[in-house]
């Protein structure tokens, strides 16, 4: 059982490290013939790749975290959290504010970062097949969501309820920026134009000049809406984190004792 | 008569191909065309309206992306106006060329929104929970389990409302939810533990043929062993820089030992089916025309010269190309509209829409 466990917390980092390697991968594509004036000929055979890369990551994660064979009670308790999400996501709210990255962190928390994923990837799938659409960008967003899940599960256990929702007000805060970045990513790469060369990428730029170039991009396009994702995470956590905090707690105690 | 969901997924993977590997404006609208039609005989249900506003939202924002991409792109030779040169980044000429090139770019992720949104009005999203293979069992019931409470969290949200409302509170900002919220995730949590008592009390979990743990382990061996061989591809395709045909092998034995590794999950979780979907030869003709379409497009990327690329700027030409075949190719996208038309019955009555014997 135990090496079970061990080889499938290796797949899941190897496939996680794929999703990772598929959101940077234009990055790392030196093909581009810059020679020809139509050099963005051949840029566009990496989103094709880099989608299934990306579904190929997500199925197996999902298979390797549902191969442990849930109990019926994580399998109710994701289902309704999934949907209460979904619900979420709909709020509408100004700017990148979603109020749909409250839950996987606090759930993921609390529940460790298996269920965070699952979470995080099953809310995104139900809210687009409830009608925010299912498409090809799908995939990277049910990804990214899912690591703020996963990552959730990662943060230390703090006795102190104060300082553990300032964790929480922090790391939401920090996801909120993080997670437009990921998600620029998808066409940033995509999109150089020569008169602004000093913020889109060049195939064969170091590392140091990408990111230079990243971030001036950032700040003069998405950083705004993001902040506004971010401070609208903070305040969220801020104000349901605490109560949320308490009641998924008390449910898992619930849920999940065992009788020696 | 319904198609069968599979060709659905095969018409909306071929259609998106298309659309992915090409941005010449003249392509695009053929699949566009092909991919409106679909839509428009699709069906009338109710998700029809809210796809509308979507693609109407799109089209806004395709719009607006025009002049931003005119402004901040200056190259070409023909100068629509001219903006003083010390206007920061939006200084300079103002092209047709970089108008056309951002028409252009724009048109790519409507028509792909377009495709996808023919493809959501065109099958119900409880069919494609059921295309998740049986492996993903786990992952399937809980996405039916949200799907099916998200109508009775909306419902318990109003009720909620109406309850803390008479009880004299009132929802003023967003600072006065949390009477709303938190008991809507208690009742949710609490209705959680009642559906897995009633999913114990018929049976759940105690599946037939378990596996072994040792069988397990080899499932997840497989995996692992798939997973770091698709990690070692691609690690040696960044570190060549290119695709020597024996890495393209190993891409495709990473994805079949994967593939294994699902397909042997599946045998072990044996599912039934109530009222199965029915494979008929029109699904064989639509599958078919998308294969074709994207094998087209597939083979006109590989052959070259075939005009996939819209590069206004100069030395190229302001008009886009056009290769015959290509575009031919393109409209048989358009099948499943044509099939629709033709084998659209007089209003279907329920029951033979669900295929049962008449």
């Amino acid at each position: 059982m135990r090496t079970l466990r061990a080889v499938n917390n290796a797949a899941m980092a190897l496939a996680s490290l794929i999703g990772l390697v598929a959101f940077l991968y234009p990055f790392f594509n030196l093909n581009l013939d810059q020679g020809d004036p139509n050099w963005g000929a051949h840029s566009q055979d990496a989103p094709l790749l880099m989608v299934i890369l990306v579904v190929v990551s997500l199925v197996s994660l999902m298979a390797t975290l549902s191969s442990g064979r849930m109990n019926s009670k994580t399998i109710a308790m994701l289902g309704i959290l999934t949907a209460v999400n979904a619900v979420l996501r709909a709020v509408p709210g100004p700017a990148g504010f979603s109020a749909m990255y409250v839950l996987p962190i606090v759930a993921g928390y609390v529940f460790g970062s298996h269920f965070g994923f699952l979470l995080g990837t099953l809310s995104v799938m139900v809210s687009a097949l409830i009608g925010a659409g299912v498409g090809p960008w799908l995939p990277y967003q049910m990804i990214a969501v899912g690591w703020i899940g996963l990552s959730s599960g990662w943060l230390p256990k703090l006795a102190d309820r104060r300082l553990e929702l300032g964790m929480l007000v922090v790391w939401g805060v920090l996801w909120g920026i993080l997670f437009g970045a990921l998600m620029n990513l998808w066409f940033w790469p995509f999109i150089y134009q020569e008169q602004q060369a000093n913020m889109y990428w060049q195939p064969g730029l170091g590392l140091g000049e990408g990111l230079r170039r990243y971030a001036v991009f950032y700040l003069a396009t998405s950083a705004w809406w993001d902040l506004a994702g971010a401070v609208g995470n903070a305040l969220l956590v801020g104000l349901f984190g605490m109560p949320l905090l308490k009641l998924l707690k008390r449910f898992q105690r619930r849920f999940f004792f065992k009788v020696d | 008569m319904r198609l069968h969901p599979i060709s659905w997924v095969m018409w909306a993977l071929g259609a998106a191909t298309c659309a992915l590997l090409t941005r010449n404006p003249l392509y695009l609208v053929l699949i566009g065309l092909s991919a409106g039609l679909v839509m428009l005989t699709a069906g009338t249900r109710t998700q029809a309206r809210s796809w509308q506003q979507l693609l109407k939202l799109g089209a806004v924002v395709w719009l607006v992306t025009i002049p931003f991409n005119a402004l901040m792109l200056h190259a070409g030779k023909h100068v629509l106006l001219h903006l003083p040169q010390t206007w920061p980044l939006i200084g300079g000429n103002i092209t047709l060329e970089a108008v056309l090139f951002g028409a252009a770019a724009g048109l790519a992720l409507w028509v792909l929104l377009l495709i996808f949104s023919a493809f959501n009005i065109a099958l119900d999203s409880s069919e494609l929970i059921r295309l998740i293979p049986p492996a993903f069992y786990q992952v399937g019931l809980i996405t039916s389990i949200g799907l099916t409470y998200v109508p009775q969290m909306l419902k318990s949200s109003l009720e909620i409302r109406e309850a803390q409302r008479v009880r004299g509170h009132r929802f003023r900002s967003w600072r006065d939810t949390t009477p709303l919220v938190m008991p809507l995730v208690t009742s949710s949590l609490e209705r959680a533990m009642q559906l897995a008592e009633s999913m114990e009390a018929r049976g759940f979990g105690g599946s037939g043929q378990e596996q072994t743990t040792r069988q397990q382990l080899f499932n997840s061996l497989l995996a692992l062993c798939g997973m770091a061989l698709l990690v070692a591809v691609l690690g040696i395709q960044l570190w060549l820089r290119q695709y020597p045909w024996w890495l393209v092998g190993l891409f495709v034995l990473a994805l079949g030992l994967l593939g294994m590794a699902i397909l042997r999950q599946s045998r072990a979780a044996r599912r039934s089916r109530y009222r199965p979907r029915r494979w008929h030869s029109v699904d064989t003709l639509l599958t078919a025309g998308a294969l074709i379409a994207a094998a087209s497009m597939l083979a006109a990327r590989i052959v070259g010269g075939t005009h996939l690329q819209y590069y206004p700027f100069p030395p190229n030409g302001l008009l886009p190309g056009f290769t015959p075949w290509v575009g031919v190719a393109m409209l048989f996208l358009a099948l499943p509209a044509l099939v629709s038309l033709a084998l659209a019955p007089a209003p279907p009555s329920r029951r033979t829409e669900e295929g049962v014997p008449q």
